[in-house]
C-alpha cells in the first residue's frame, strides 16, 4: 500500500482531545517533558550575546531563502550533481516515495535503515518500500519505540515523550522476549544491541536534511544518537529526502541556523553531531558509493504562493509544542497527523484537504506562546487566525449567517445593551455564538457558570450610582 | 542538468507562486537584511584561552578532555585504556596516530588495523583519530572522510580518542562554518563530522544515556 | 488633574461583571482623572475575529470605532486585555480585510490614544496620562479591597504578548503594597480563548487545571488579573472543583472604598 500517509480522521478533533485530556497518565508526561524542555531551552539561550536579534536575523534569513527558493534549489542541485550526486524533483508524495522505491529496486535492497525524518512519514514512505519488499527499520531510539510499539511518533524532536519508561520497557520487552528494566540507560544499550546488526547489513540508508547548503551542495544533519552517521556512511547507498524549503543559500546563513536549531530543540549548544554531506565518497574516500537527494513538493509550493508562506520558514525545532499549553494538554497524536502541535495545526490544513485536517485550527487558544519559542519568529497564531478565515470563508452559509445576525444585533447600542440586561448569562449571551445550540452545555460540564445577575454595569452608570 | 523535464516542472511551478512576490504579514513586518551575509553569531563572553575552553567544553559536553604533552601521552592512553577497558583498537592514518601505535603497543592493547577498516573497527574497543579541527567554544572535534579510517574509528567503537594539535584550534563554530576555504581548500569532502562528546539520547522521559548508537566515551587530547 | 478617561466598559465587565468597571472609575477617579463613559459602543468584535468571520466583526467594531471616536477624551481606557488588544493591535487589520482602509487609518490613529488599565496605571506620572512600562506610583486608597491573603498574579496572553505588558500590573500591585506570591505558570494561557472554551471544552478544562494546580501551589488565597474572561473561566473551574481560591480583577484589589 503506497501513498502518503492519512491523516486520522475518525475521531474527530473534539473527541481526540477529549480522549487525550482525560489520559493523566499522557498529560503528566508531557508537561513533565515540556517543562524540562522549556527550560533547556531557556538556559542555552543564554549563552547567546543577543537571542532576540539573532532570532530577527534567522526569520530575515529565511524569508530572503523563500523568495529566492528556485534560484536556491537550482544551485543547490547542480552541486550535489556536481559532487556526484542524483537529485530527484518529486513534486507529490507518490513521486518522492517512488524515486526511493525506484533506487531501491535497482540496488535489489532487502533492508533499509532509516534515521528521522519526517517527511518520510508524511508521504507514507515505509509502506510504499515495505510493499517492495524491503524491510524498513528505524534506528532512531524514539522512532524506533514507537515503530515496535506500533504507533506513530507523537513529537517532532522527541518522538516517544508521551510514553514513561516504564511503558517504553514493557514495549522493548516485546523485542527482548524477556522482561527488561525500566532504566533509560538499559534500554539504550539494548537499542544499540539491537540495531548495530541492522547498520552493517543494510543495503540501504534513509535520512532526513536538516539544512541544505546550496553554495557547496551540501546536506547537513544533526543528530546526537549516532544513528544519523550510521545511516549515512554504512549503507552503500545514500537516499536523503529533503523538503524543498529546508534550505540556505550561505554557510554564513547555516552559522545562524545552527546555532538555534539544537538550543532551540533540545537545549544544546551542539547536538553529538553535525554531518556535513557533500555527494557520495570519492575514489579515496570510505563510505556510500551513491548519493540520491529527494526534493520534495507535496503542497509546499501552494503553501509558498499563499499568505501561509511564512509557515515554510520552520526548522522543525519542535519548540512551539513545548510552549505551546493545547499540546501540553493533549500530546501530539490528538493533531492526528505527522506534524503535532502548532505548526501542526498550521501545515496539515495546508498539505491536506480532508474536513479533519480543516479542522486542527480549532486546537488553539491564540495565546501566542508558540510564536515566542519559535527561534525563526514565525507568527503561528497570525497563520491560524488566516486559516480560520479562510475556512469561514469556504463554509457554507450557515456559520456565516449565525454570526451576522449577531453582528447586528450587536452593532447597534440598543440592541446590545438590551441583550446584556438578559435576566441570566445564558440569555445575555443569547444570540451570541456563545449560547448556539449545546455552548453552555459544553461550558458547565467542567465549569459554573458565572452569575450574572442585577444591573449591567451601564444600568449601574445611568442611574448615577457609580 | 537542465534538461530535466521534473526539474522545470517543479521549478516552474515555484516561480509560478512567487510571481506576486512573497507574502509578507502585515501585523508583523520582517526587519530586512538586505544582500549579504549576517554577522557571525556572538556569544556572551566566556573566559580563558582558546585550549582551555575547549577542554571545559568537551568535558561539558561528556567527553574526558586534558591538555598533554608528547611526554606524557603514555599517561594518559595507559589510564584510557584501564577506564575504559580496552583490548583493542583501530587508528585512522592521520599523523597524529603514529604517537599513538606504539604507546598503544606498549599498553598491550592490540592493534587491529591501520588504516581502520568497518568490519575491524566495529570490532574494536577504541577507536583513535587526529581532528581536522577542533571547536573551542563547543568542545567539538572534526574528523574528515579524507582521512582513511577516520570515518570509522570516530563511529564504530565503543570509544573514540582524538588528538588535536592547538594550532588548529578555532573559537566558534564560525570559524569552521565560514572558513571552509581554508579546511578543505580542494573541495569539500564527502562528510566533515563535526563530534561533540560521546553519542547520546533523551528519548525516554528526556534522561540522558550515553553510548547509543555512536562511542559511549569520548577523549580528547590537546597535544602540545 | 489627569485628563479625561472614557471608559470602554467591554461586553464581559458589562454584562457580567459590572463590579470591574465600578472598580475601574472609582481608582480612575482616584488618579484624578474624570472619567466618561463611551455612549454608543458595544464590542470590540474580538468573538466573531477569533471566529475568522472578518465582516460580522467589522460591522461590530465599526460601530465600537465610531463610538470611541465621539467620546473624544484624553485616553480611552480598557478594563481588558484582549479587548485592549483587539482594538489597538487587530483593528487596523481587520477593517483591512474588511475593504475598509479608512476606517483602517481611524482605528490606527484611535489606538493611539487606548491604553489597557494596568498599563495605563503603570506609566502614569505626576500629569499627563501615558503608556509604558514604567512603574508607576501606589495606587493605595483608602479602605482598597482586601483580599485575605497573598494574591497570585495570572499574566493573560493577549496583553502579554500582543501589547508587551508584561511586568506592568505586578508592578502595579507591589507599589501598592499588596502581598504578592510567585506564579508557577506564569505566562501560561487559561485555556479561555473566546469560543475556544466551548469548542475544545475538555482541552480548555484541563488548561485551566494546569494553571490553577499552580495558583494553588504558590499559596496564593485570590488569583487577580486584568482580564475578565480568564478570570471567569479560572473562577468557573474552581469553584467546579472546590478549591479555596477567589478571583478578583485589578481594578477591585486597587479600587477605593
Amino acid at each position: 500500500m503506497s501513498g502518503p500517509q492519512p491523516i486520522d480522521t475518525e475521531p474527530s478533533l473534539r473527541r481526540r482531545t477529549a480522549l487525550a485530556s482525560s489520559d493523566a497518565r499522557l498529560r503528566a508526561n508531557l508537561v513533565r517533558a515540556s517543562g524540562t524542555l522549556g527550560s533547556r531551552k531557556a538556559a542555552a539561550f543564554g549563552a547567546l550575546d543577543d537571542p532576540e536579534g539573532l532570532r530577527h536575523q534567522a526569520r530575515a534569513i529565511r524569508h530572503r531563502v523563500l523568495a529566492r527558493l528556485p534560484e536556491v534549489l537550482e544551485a543547490l542541485a547542480d552541486r550535489v550533481e556536481a559532487a556526484g550526486g542524483r537529485v530527484h524533483w518529486a513534486s507529490t508524495a507518490a513521486d518522492a516515495a517512488d524515486a526511493v522505491v525506484a533506487v531501491a529496486r535497482s540496488h535489489g535492497a532487502r533492508l533499509a535503515v532509516k534515521s528521522k525524518s519526517m517527511a518520510s512519514e508524511e508521504i507514507g514512505l515505509n509502506a510504499a518500500l515495505e510493499h517492495a519488499g524491503v524491510e524498513v527499520v528505524e534506528t532512531d531510539l524514539g522512532e524506533w519505540i514507537v515503530q515496535v510499539a506500533e504507533e506513530t511518533p507523537s513529537h517532532i524532536i522527541v518522538p516517544a515523550i508521551h510514553r514513561d519508561r516504564a511503558q517504553i520497557a514493557r514495549t522493548l520487552s516485546t523485542v527482548a522476549g524477556r522482561p527488561l528494566a525500566d532504566d533509560p540507560q538499559e534500554l539504550a544499550a539494548f537499542a544499540r544491541d539491537q540495531l548495530r546488526r541492522r547498520f552493517l547489513e543494510a543495503d540501504i540508508g534513509i535520512s532526513g536534511v536538516n539544512f541544505g547548503v546550496a553554495d557547496t551542495g551540501t546536506l547537513v544533519l544533526v543528530s546526537n544518537e549516532g544513528n544519523g552517521r550510521m545511516v549515512t556512511s554504512m549503507p552503500p547507498v545514500h537516499v536523503a529526502l529533503m523538503g524543498m524549503e529546508r534550505v540556505v543559500q550561505t554557510w554564513a546563513e547555516l552559522e545562524v541556523m545552527l546555532a538555534l536549531l539544537p538550543r532551540a530543540a533540545t537545549g544544546q549548544a551542539i547536538t553529538s553531531y553535525v554531518s556535513l554531506i557533500t555527494g557520495p565518497a570519492g575514489r579515496l574516500e570510505e563510505g556510500p558509493e551513491e548519493l540520491h537527494l529527494v526534493i520534495l513538493d507535496n503542497g509546499r509550493s501552494d503553501i509558498l504562493g499563499s499568505e501561509f508562506a511564512e509557515a515554510l520558514a520552520c526548522i522543525r525545532c519542535g519548540a512551539c509544542l513545548n510552549a505551546c499549553p493545547v499540546y501540553r494538554q493533549v500530546g501530539g497524536h490528538a493533531y492526528g497527523w505527522v506534524y503535532p502541535g502548532p505548526i501542526g495545526a498550521v501545515l496539515t490544513p495546508l498539505l491536506q484537504s480532508s474536513k479533519s485536517a480543516q479542522q486542527l485550527p480549532q486546537a488553539s487558544s491564540l495565546c501566542a506562546a508558540c510564536w515566542e519559542a519559535c527561534p525563526v519568529g514565525i507568527p503561528l497564531q497570525d497563520l491560524l487566525l488566516g486559516l480560520r478565515r479562510r475556512s469561514a470563508a469556504g463554509a457554507g452559509a450557515g456559520a456565516r449567517l449565525a454570526w451576522e445576525a449577531w453582528s447586528r444585533l450587536w452593532s447597534r447600542p440598543a440592541t446590545y445593551q438590551a441583550s446584556l440586561r438578559a435576566a441570566s448569562v445564558a440569555d445575555r449571551a443569547a444570540g451570541s455564538p456563545a449560547s448556539l445550540p449545546g455552548h453552555l452545555d459544553r461550558w458547565s460540564a467542567g465549569r459554573d457558570l458565572p452569575t450574572a445577575e442585577g444591573p449591567t454595569f451601564r444600568q449601574l452608570w445611568d442611574q448615577g450610582r457609580i | 542538468m537542465t534538461a530535466d523535464p521534473d526539474r522545470q516542472r517543479f521549478l516552474g511551478r515555484l516561480r509560478a507562486a512567487l510571481a506576486g512576490g512573497l507574502h509578507a504579514d502585515p501585523l508583523r513586518p520582517v526587519e530586512p537584511i538586505g544582500e549579504g551575509d549576517p554577522p557571525p553569531v556572538s556569544y556572551a563572553p566566556v573566559p580563558g584561552d582558546t585550549g582551555a575552553r575547549l577542554l571545559a567544553a568537551a568535558g561539558a559536553a561528556g567527553a574526558e578532555a586534558a591538555a598533554v604533552t608528547q611526554a606524557e601521552l603514555p599517561e594518559l592512553v595507559g589510564r584510557l585504556c584501564r577506564q575504559e577497558k580496552v583490548a583493542t583498537a583501530v587508528l585512522s592514518a592521520d599523523p597524529e596516530c603514529d604517537l599513538i601505535a606504539p604507546v598503544l603497543e606498549r599498553a598491550g592493547v592490540a592493534v587491529l588495523a591501520r588504516p581502520a577498516g568497518r568490519s575491524e573497527a566495529a570490532g574494536a574497543d577504541l577507536g583513535v583519530t587526529g581532528a581536522l579541527t577542533a571547536i573551542a567554544s563547543t568542545g567539538s572535534v572534526v574528523v574528515s572522510s579524507t582521512v582513511p579510517g577516520a570515518r570509522w574509528a570516530s563511529l564504530l567503537p565503543r570509544v573514540h580518542l582524538a588528538v588535536v594539535r592547538p594550532e588548529r584550534l578555532v573559537a566558534q563554530p564560525a570559524g569552521l562554518l565560514r572558513h571552509l576555504h581554508r579546511w578543505a581548500p580542494g573541495g569539500l569532502p564527502s562528510n566533515l563530522v563535526c563530534i561533540t562528546g560521546p553519542s547520546r539520547s533523551a528519548d525516554i522521559e528526556l534522561e540522558l544515556t550515553l553510548g547509543v548508537h555512536g562511542p559511549r566515551a569520548v577523549w580528547v587530547a590537546l597535544l602540545g | 488633574m489627569t485628563g479625561t478617561a472614557v471608559l470602554f466598559p467591554t461586553c464581559v465587565v458589562d454584562g457580567v461583571r459590572p463590579q470591574v468597571g465600578v472598580a475601574t472609575v472609582r481608582l480612575l477617579r482616584a488618579r484624578g482623572f474624570r472619567v466618561e463613559l463611551a455612549r454608543s459602543t458595544t464590542c470590540c468584535g474580538q468573538p466573531a475575529w477569533n471566529a475568522g468571520q472578518v465582516d460580522a466583526a467589522a460591522r461590530v467594531a465599526r460601530t465600537t470605532l465610531a463610538g470611541l471616536e465621539e467620546a473624544g477624551g484624553d485616553v480611552v481606557v480598557v478594563p481588558a486585555g484582549s479587548c485592549a488588544t483587539m482594538i489597538r493591535r487587530f483593528w487596523p487589520e481587520l477593517f483591512r480585510l474588511a475593504g475598509e482602509p479608512g476606517a483602517a487609518e481611524r482605528a490606527e490613529a484611535l489606538g493611539q490614544r487606548v491604553r489597557e488599565l494596568s498599563e495605563l496605571l503603570a506609566g502614569l506620572p505626576a500629569g499627563l496620562p501615558a503608556a509604558g512600562a514604567a512603574p508607576g506610583q501606589a495606587d493605595r486608597g483608602p479602605g482598597q479591597a482586601a483580599s485575605a491573603g497573598p494574591v497570585v498574579y495570572h499574566r493573560s496572553c493577549h496583553m502579554l504578548r500582543e501589547l508587551g505588558i508584561a511586568e506592568a500590573p505586578e508592578q502595579v500591585l507591589d507599589g501598592a503594597g499588596v502581598e504578592r506570591v510567585a506564579n508557577p505558570t506564569a505566562g501560561t494561557c487559561c485555556g479561555f480563548g473566546g469560543l475556544f472554551a466551548v469548542k475544545l471544552p475538555e482541552a480548555s478544562v484541563a488548561m485551566a487545571d494546569h494553571v490553577l494546580d499552580g495558583c494553588v501551589a504558590s499559596g496564593a488565597a485570590t488569583v487577580v488579573g486584568c482580564d475578565a474572561s480568564c478570570l471567569l473561566q479560572l473562577e468557573g473551574r474552581a469553584r467546579r472543583r472546590r478549591l479555596p481560591l477567589a478571583f478578583r480583577h485589578l481594578a477591585e484589589v486597587l479600587a477605593p472604598e
